[in-house]
């Protein structure tokens, strides 16, 4: 779905501007007429243009946050507690890492089993994942040879796995 | 024969181990956002792949909407599916001969490998589930995730995907009143314990499950290991209360009742079943006597339930009928196990 410019409601955005009001921040659509409108960085007088404005948009963007593979919407996984498919884990990330670190009272990091048939590259990635625990420890500690010496490890991993 | 025929480690305490993993495909939506028509497929697929002969042992495969309502409810009772499974159509079930290895499709998730075995058995029954993970991920790619693990419907599961658990017999923890300070407890371990066999009977019965809740950022040998460690912790206490009351007259009194009901009685209702069970049970880890074994009271308890007699015989339906054939069937299967011992 397109998203309506927030200033004129007509024309369909181009870009989105943040608004700072205190503490609160606005993301603010815009379509190309109005960007050229405002572009000049005196936009502090507006706010009572946004408070009106930037509702209306705002809310269409969630609608059109929603999977691509199943058409799951966050707010009906957060009603539900189910989620739609393999795929609204990635779609979803961010919202759903807080309360997958609260239901599980642990860091969101999966450490047993890897599925056979997402290849060596899972395996290669969690290779990755405990190099790099292991060099912030060693630059916590200042063992900066032992850093280097992982830093190495973790390039040649990363950079093999590109030719793969 | 079937996996609760078999003499287990452990076993006068622990009734038996389960496993059970959380599975789904990258390609197809859940459960709850599948189609019918995909949901379907996935059954299909998996049926084929039990048609591959290439299983240790023979499947057999239950499209839940053949399945007479009193079938659907005597497989929960054997535990061998979930409470809500009989209540949905597109899904079936896998289910080796020996009834130890159960497959649901299209559940929770869309496949739910579970692994049943007899006594205190978390390895064997571990190892067993894993290979038919790889089995069927090498068909159907399962959803995998390097941060989050195996991906499943609900966020509960995510990580192994595993729910490890064994179902104690403990008739002297629970009378001691020390269930409550167990839970608390278990639950500060991530695991957790629940009465089992009917709202009410988890009292009758003394049967309870204890098993791990958190599957993210642990391996999957770490919640064995220490569900293992938990459970002869568990096992210990019971004993030494066991013990205690092994030469007081008035327990031995209310066990060899309780054998005298099972060995004879007329009509062994739903519910008496299981406190009778319990109690003899509790007899025969005591030594009371040996012409009743262990595995016999497990078969009592997993094929004599009120949906697996009327799954076999309609007439069952009737309560009464119910208990008199019930009292039949326990007093044959404990007098043949005693001619040929």
């Amino acid at each position: 779905m397109a998203i309506l410019c927030g200033l004129c409601r007509k024309n369909e955005a181009v870009c989105s501007v943040t608004l700072k009001s205190g503490a609160e921040e606005i993301q603010l659509p815009l379509c190309r007429d109005c960007m050229q409108k405002v572009q000049s960085p005196q936009l502090y007088f507006l706010p009572w243009i946004f408070q009106d404005a930037a509702v209306a948009p705002q809310k269409e963007r969630k609608d059109d946050h929603i999977c691509p593979q199943c058409g799951m919407r966050f707010e009906e996984i957060a009603a539900s507690g189910k989620v739609g498919c393999a795929t609204c884990y990635t779609t979803f990330r961010k919202e759903l890492e807080k309360s997958i670190a609260a239901i599980h009272k642990t860091a969101v990091q999966h450490v047993g089993k890897v599925a056979k048939s997402s290849g060596a590259t899972a395996a290669k990635q969690r290779k990755i994942q405990s190099l790099q625990d292991a060099l912030a420890q060693c630059v916590k500690e200042q063992r900066f040879e032992e850093a280097a010496q992982l830093r190495d490890e973790i390039r040649a991993l990363e950079s093999g796995e590109e030719h793969v | 024969m079937v996996w609760y025929q078999k003499e287990g480690a452990q076993d006068d305490v622990v009734v038996s181990t389960r496993i059970r993993l959380a599975r789904n495909m990258k390609t197809m939506p859940f459960p709850c956002r599948a189609t019918d028509e995909q949901q379907r497929a996935l059954w299909q697929r998996a049926e084929q792949a039990a048609g591959e002969g290439r299983f240790p042992q023979e499947f057999s495969c239950h499209a839940m909407a053949d399945c007479t309502q009193p079938m659907g409810f005597s497989l929960v009772e054997r535990h061998l599916i979930s409470p809500e499974f009989p209540k949905k159509r597109e899904f079936g079930l896998l289910l080796s001969a020996d009834e130890s290895v159960s497959i649901m499709v299209n559940e929770e998730d869309h496949l739910r490998i579970q692994v049943l075995g007899e006594g205190l058995s978390l390895q064997q029954c571990y190892e067993t589930a894993d290979l038919f993970d790889d089995f069927f991920d090498e068909r159907l790619q399962f959803a995998y995730d390097p941060q989050l693990g195996y991906l499943t419907q609900c966020p509960t599961n995510l990580g192994t995907g595993l729910r490890a658990s064994v179902m104690l017999h403990l008739p002297m923890l629970q009378r001691n009143q020390s269930m409550g300070k167990l839970s608390a407890s278990l639950t500060q371990m991530g695991m957790t314990i629940r009465g089992t066999y009917g709202e009410d009977s988890g009292v009758a019965s003394a049967m309870y499950q204890i098993s791990n809740q958190v599957t993210l950022g642990i391996r999957e040998r770490d919640v064995i290991e220490s569900l293992a460690a938990v459970t002869e912790k568990i096992i210990a206490d019971e004993q030494i209360l066991r013990t205690a009351i092994s030469k007081k007259p008035e327990w031995i009194d209310r066990i060899q009742r309780a054998k005298a009901v099972l060995e004879n009685g007329y009509l062994i209702r739903d519910n008496e079943m299981f406190e009778l069970v319990s109690m003899v049970r509790l007899g025969v880890s005591l030594g009371l006597w040996k012409e009743i074994s262990v595995r016999q009271l497990n078969e009592i308890l997993f094929s004599m339930g009120k949906y697996c007699l009327i799954a076999q015989d309609p007439i069952c339906k009737e309560e009464q009928k119910r208990a008199r054939i019930r009292a039949q069937r326990i007093q044959n299967l404990l007098a043949n196990n005693t001619k040929g011992e």
